[in-house]
């Protein structure tokens, strides 16, 4: 009878001690313990002091893809202030911007979790740049930090121009985050380019050891030309078009700020060598499927956190304002091209290098998009390049001889404009028809052009960049891309 | 009136004076809908001064109506001819005004009197009287 009182009462007693929750060890090693944080941030201060000289500083900051070693000091003091500028965001392409610290994405910051930043923003959207009268009229800004727990109504407040807003606060997640303006429309100004990212790592650092780190923000462009056919250095100005921008329908899709980013400059890395990608999609509004062509991603840290780890993925799905942090091997020499697997925004410009070749930008390149030598400046020839680059280079060369299809340098002396377009808007048609179209398939191994389906907008801009070549000294514009 | 009904209007008028919304639609925020800097510039250039009202009551998203309340705040005294600027959307209203001419007491009254008419009011939010400065309402 004593037996079998006593031992629910030791049983009892053993779950008792074994319990988790009681055990104070195991909740002190919780990174995530909430009575650890930091969450009582001083409210924000807004001054008329203004900022002066440059729009962003800070030991921080990274301006440029390649990041920069953390600073160990454990209070960041960093300074992003806004102002417009005209930014090329493709080739010919001058678009009227909206930036943090003048230019897009904004400067990447650089932290580990229980650092402090301390921020300011000068609104200075009212500052004129030397020699541009084409920047958009200066208005209120704001700040939203994803990496930071604050009272949105303090600390991301809407400034005047002139007005700097101060703030602090303690970074309590690891991960890779966005920061943007968030004044209404936030889609408006996150679409002219008023993004960037702050990366924070765990308070212990990352688990694996890596040659080679890069940031990489994809971000959407909504460009039409400006109706009041303004121009930049000779260029027109591209504005922000409203109705492509609620439709979600961009015309642009870019990496770091730039079509083809990364294509003329690639990344460096060499063979054997561990690269290490932080990848934002800003959005404002559509989803990357971020790939890597040619390897695999050994670990894949969803929103930049090493808790949430996938091992041996392709490719990584990232809603508007996701992230990831993605590792991988180089195998071998190459050019290893990163995309957006939604292969209609890759052909909007979301494709970069990581290059073991120092200058692969002067060889040819397997997939997608070849820059030309030269950029016209109309912008229906611009349109027909971008689009002729990503659709056409399979099986089209430009003066660089026939391929599966033939080289169309020239192809406006040989082929009337109405003949171009018939054949475009419908090879399948010619080729029962034209004898000029069935002669071309005779040379060309019997292999039928495949109708692209394009619009009558899309075959007049072909024809425009035709034209364009055509109009150039013989041999002066050339492209190919090869298989 | 009782304690608790005396609770609930100091609880509606605080929310109502503090116009304090979740992200996106905060005070600064609705003031940018019709920030127009060019505006205040000309304004502060002349020492007049900019104001900002909330406009409460039932609002149709139409041009015509930002029309017509914009005509109706020009007329008030010392009121800066074309300054008058409104958003239908977050429902406020800027102008500018020679304070030298009327204060902002007196812009007010009459925005409140002449909007009246149509059902409406005004809350002041902020006002500019110098650059890179805007200041909340004194009680």
């Amino acid at each position: 009878m004593r037996l079998s009182l006593s031992v629910p009462f030791l049983t009892l007693f053993l779950l008792t001690a074994c319990n988790p929750a009681v055990d104070s060890s195991a909740a002190k090693s919780d990174p995530y313990d909430a009575t650890k944080m930091d969450l009582k941030p001083k409210p924000a201060t807004v001054s008329s002091e203004r900022h002066s000289g440059a729009f962003a500083s800070g030991s921080a900051l990274s301006l440029t893809a390649e990041l920069k070693p953390l600073d160990p000091e454990p209070v960041k003091t960093i300074q992003l202030d806004t102002t417009h500028r005209v930014i090329e965001i493709a080739p010919g392409v001058k678009f009227s911007a909206w930036t943090f610290g003048g230019q897009v994405p904004g400067p990447t910051v650089r932290a580990r979790v229980g650092d402090k930043i301390r921020f300011s923003m000068t609104n200075r959207s009212d500052e004129t740049v030397s020699g541009v009268q084409l920047l958009a009229a200066p208005m209120m800004h704001s700040m939203d930090f994803h990496a930071a727990m604050v009272s949105p109504q303090d600390k991301y407040r809407s400034i005047a121009p002139g007005q700097t807003i101060s703030f602090e606060f303690t970074l309590n997640y690891p991960g890779v985050f966005m920061y943007h303006c968030g004044t209404p429309m936030i889609l408006e100004h996150i679409a002219s380019g008023m993004y960037g990212a702050v990366v924070v790592e765990p308070k212990g650092g990352y688990p694996t050891k890596v040659d080679r780190e890069y940031v990489i923000i994809q971000s959407e462009f909504y460009a039409k030309l400006d109706p009041e056919k303004r121009k930049v250095d000779g260029v027109p100005l591209y504005v922000l078009d409203g109705d492509r921008l609620k439709a979600a329908q961009p015309t642009h899709t870019v990496f770091n700020g730039v079509h083809n980013g990364m294509v003329t400059h690639p990344l460096p890395a060499k063979p054997g060598e561990r690269v290490r990608l932080y990848v934002l999609n800003v959005g404002p509004s559509r989803t990357s499927s971020f790939h890597v062509v040619g390897t695999i991603f050994d670990r894949v840290w969803i929103d930049g956190n090493p808790d949430n780890q996938f091992r041996g993925m392709q490719t990584v799905l990232l809603g508007s304002s996701n992230s990831a942090i993605v590792e991988f091997m180089i195998p071998e020499e190459g050019s290893y091209i990163m995309v957006d697997h939604h292969f209609a925004n890759a052909s909007q410009g979301a494709i970069g290098l990581i290059s073991t070749e120092p200058k692969a930008d002067t060889k040819d390149l397997e997939h997608h998009n070849m820059p030309a030598t030269t950029t016209p400046t109309d912008p229906a020839a611009i349109a027909g390049k971008q689009d002729f680059e990503s659709k056409c280079f399979a099986c089209h060369s430009i003066g660089q001889g026939k391929k599966l299809g033939p080289d169309l340098a020239g192809v406006t002396k040989r082929r009337s404009a109405e003949w171009l377009t018939a054949w475009l808007r419908s090879p399948e048609k010619m080729l029962a028809n034209d004898p000029v179209a069935q002669g071309l398939l005779k040379e060309h191994n019997n292999l039928p052009m495949p109708n692209q389906n394009l619009s009558d907008a899309e075959i007049r801009q072909y024809i425009e960049y035709f034209r364009w070549i055509d109009a150039r000294p013989a041999g002066s514009v050339t492209a190919v891309a090869t298989h | 009136m009782n304690f608790r009904t005396c609770a609930a209007f100091t609880l509606a008028f605080a929310v109502a004076s503090t116009a304090s919304y979740a992200c996106g639609y905060c005070v600064e925020d609705r003031i940018a809908s019709v920030y127009d800097h060019a505006m205040v510039s000309q304004a502060l250039a002349r020492k007049h001064q900019v104001a900002f009202f909330a406009i409460n009551g039932p609002l149709m998203a139409s041009s015509s109506q930002q029309q017509s309340i914009e005509r109706i705040a020009l007329t008030g005294k010392g009121v800066d001819s074309g300054s008058a600027r409104v958003t239908i959307e977050t429902a406020v209203l800027a102008l500018a005004f020679d304070p030298r001419t009327a204060p902002l007491a007196a812009v007010e009254a009459s925005l409140q009197s002449k909007l009246a008419v149509k059902g409406l009011s005004v809350q002041r939010l902020r006002v500019i009287d110098k650059a890179g400065e805007m200041k909340a309402p004194q009680p």
